[in-house]
């Protein structure tokens, strides 16, 4: 049966199954809901690409490009923190699955890296801006910026890998 | 990376010719803004018409090129696409830098 929803990428996207761990309980919405799979090799250029790859395909999405441009800085900040920080092994890979629904855009990014501090679950303070040009923060911002566009967030780890879900609203 | 620079009185108004400013290119894009900007001691525009997507790393950057800027200079930022606008209001660093929303405001008026 031909689903009657848009597919939100292009015919020839790549999908990933994944044969270490078949029985993966991660729940992406219904048989019939768009899905884009992606292994993106864990570093910063093919995050990069990869972003540039959604961007360009976006504009045939059911998305407004504000609410696109919010899932991109979104995943963006989460696939980078993922490469810095937490898949470090040059063969590291990280799973990304989107999934649009009508009322939002999830996505669950698997990784195989070191576990997720519990303190970038919970939303952060903006760092500091008192003070003068030269005490302004460089950083810190990564979190911030994830937890002010996800709707919801939710992170597991399930046998040495991270299942972090995010959903943005559509 | 290039970034092309011009010079009108005492505003220095650089370009850099990239369309991403993240985590990727943003130790080259310090560098060559210090090269930049190290002589200059006036106003310094950073025109970012040719960047459509910033991410933190990014904005960590801006952050420290105005840190190279002595005397208190504020680093202004001109023709920022929505992405770019949209991480510098949601982490409220659009209050931080000057930013100017086309070429005759950036000129027009000192900061």
């Amino acid at each position: 049966m031909i689903p009657k929803t848009r597919p939100i990428v292009d015919e020839d996207t790549e999908i990933v199954s994944d044969p270490r761990q078949p029985q993966a309980t991660v729940s992406i919405g219904s048989a019939n809901a768009p899905h884009l799979f992606r292994r993106v090799p864990a570093t910063k250029s093919e995050v990069s690409q990869f972003l540039e790859h959604l961007r360009a395909a976006s504009p045939r999405w059911p998305a407004t490009p504000d609410r696109v441009g919010d899932l991109i800085i979104m995943l963006g900040e989460v696939l980078n923190n993922v490469v810095e920080h937490g898949a470090q092994a040059p063969s590291a890979k990280i799973d990304v699955i989107l999934t649009m629904t009508s009322t939002n855009i999830q996505i669950v990014v698997i990784d195989e890296g070191r576990p997720l501090p519990e303190t970038c679950l919970t939303r952060p303070k903006l760092p500091d801006r008192e003070g003068s040009i030269q005490d302004l923060p460089e950083g810190g911002f990564g979190w911030f910026l994830i937890h002010s566009l996800a709707k919801e967030i939710h992170y597991e780890r399930v046998e040495d890998r991270n299942y972090l879900l995010l959903k943005v609203s559509l | 990376m290039k970034i092309e620079t011009t010079l009108e009185g005492d505003i220095l108004t650089a370009t850099p010719q990239i369309e991403r400013l993240d985590s990727v290119c943003t130790v080259a894009f310090k560098e060559q803004m210090h090269i930049s900007l190290a002589p200059h001691q006036g106003r310094v525009i950073l025109d970012m018409a040719q960047i459509q997507f910033m991410d933190s790393s990014g904005l960590g950057a801006l952050v420290a090129v105005m840190k190279t800027l002595d005397a208190g200079r504020r680093l202004e930022l001109r023709h920022c696409a929505p992405p770019v606008m949209r991480v510098l209001t949601l982490t409220r660093m659009d209050r931080i830098f000057v930013i100017h929303g086309d070429a005759s405001d950036a000129t027009g008026s000192a900061a």
